[in-house]
């Protein structure tokens, strides 16, 4: 009898039940997780402060072989050459890396711009890695000389990138930040549609709209901007006012949307 | 040709006495108020007119300045009225304010305009190794 119970009660027993899978939503979702991009910096900081030790101690050991000028003097100093410059290269690349990570933020805004900023990135990271192979074996002053001339000649365009992502990301951001505003504003136009004069209240965000656009791709153009070979031109501050004018812009759509949001609210209404 | 003695008037022939001179004119003598210039009369009238227009301007000025205080005074209920402006300037827009379905979309939008934590690029010594 018992067993007969335990056979009935496998027969009917509930299938398990599985994890709904999440219904697509409007807003594009970030490849990586913030985390990753909190990761990459924290390993850019660390580097950052070993290069400052090295920089110092090849600092110092240079101008003790410009007082001695002694065999061990000098090789203290291409030694304190050598470390330094590894250093500073590897601090360059943990930047580029948490730079073009968190290009992936929101980079579905604007997937051309971005993969074409990450792949020049990416370009860089592995030359400075190459680089820090190439130096590894060097042991005399020419060598170093020969490579710091290279590297000045290199050091423009690094900076131009760096500068370039760095306006994107904020691009980016300001992007995202437009997709949820217009996505808000139609659901308050939505629920408020019935409501008299209530639609008028969103006649001036199509040249808000406008003039936020117009903001980002002058921010952007600022990037584009020629550089000299040997004198790099920072184009930065520029498109940082920009960007500035943008958001100011952003931020008065959203305070407008949330003064809609509380006049016409039938809720806010009810309860006055 | 000869001159008959007696048709000449006995006068100077001095041509610089003044009365052979053809180039100066006598002084007139002043004018007695009976006979005064009827233009400068018209002139004076117009003066007149003129300044009394001016007065009679200011007095309504200053009429209409002590009127509008008193009109401003009975409509003080009607200024009171908030226009209504797109901007939230006219509308206070506390977060306890804004309604609840749509509290958490304008967090996630407040949260995306935070300013950007993200390190400034690495200040580095481009020179190392070139002496």
């Amino acid at each position: 009898m018992i067993i007969f119970i335990i056979f009935l009660f496998n027969l009917i027993k509930t299938p398990p039940v599985f994890a709904q899978t999440a219904t697509p939503s409007a807003i594009p979702s970030a490849t990586p997780t913030p985390d990753l991009v909190k990761q990459y910096t924290s390993d850019y900081l660390y580097n950052y402060d070993l290069y400052q030790q090295a920089l110092s101690n090849y600092q110092e050991k240079s101008q003790i072989y410009t007082k001695y000028g002694s065999i061990t003097t000098e090789k203290d100093k291409l030694d304190a050459t050598k470390i330094a410059l590894i250093s500073r290269n590897n601090t360059l690349k943990t930047y580029l890396t948490a730079l073009r990570t968190s290009l992936n933020l929101y980079k579905l805004n604007d997937p051309v711009t971005n993969q074409t900023i990450q792949i020049e990135l990416n370009k860089w990271e592995s030359w400075l890695e190459e680089q820090n192979q190439i130096v590894s074996v060097y042991n005399n002053q020419a060598d170093f000389t020969n490579w710091a001339k290279i590297f000045s000649s290199k050091w423009v365009e690094i900076q131009t990138i760096i500068y370039k992502s760095l306006v994107q990301q904020q691009i980016n951001t300001q992007k995202q930040s437009m997709v949820l505003v217009l996505d808000l504003a139609n659901e308050i136009k939505t629920s408020t549609s019935g409501q008299q004069d209530s639609q008028t209240w969103f006649n001036n965000f199509p040249v808000t709209q406008d003039l936020i656009n117009t903001n980002l791709q002058s921010a952007y153009q600022r990037t584009q901007t020629k550089q000299y070979s040997n004198r790099f031109t920072n184009f930065y501050s520029n498109s940082q006012n920009d960007l500035n004018r943008s958001k100011n812009y952003i931020y008065q759509l959203v305070n407008d949307l949330k003064s809609i949001s509380i006049k016409f609210s039938p809720t806010q209404n009810d309860t006055q | 040709m000869t001159h008959n003695r007696q048709d000449i008037p006995i006068q100077s022939q001095n041509i610089d006495s003044t009365q052979n001179n053809p180039l100066f004119q006598p002084e007139t003598q002043p004018t007695s108020p009976k006979t005064e210039n009827p233009t400068s009369k018209k002139i004076n009238t117009k003066v007149i007119l003129f300044g009394i227009l001016i007065f009679i301007s200011i007095l309504l000025l200053l009429v209409s300045s002590l009127v509008n205080p008193q009109k401003k005074s009975t409509t003080k209920q009607v200024e009171n009225i908030p226009t209504p402006t797109l901007t939230s300037s006219a509308i206070p827009t506390q977060p306890e304010k804004i309604p609840t379905q749509f509290r958490d979309k304008f967090d996630q939008i407040d949260k995306l305009l935070q300013p950007n934590n993200f390190p400034n690029p690495p200040q580095i010594d481009p020179n190392i190794g070139l002496k």
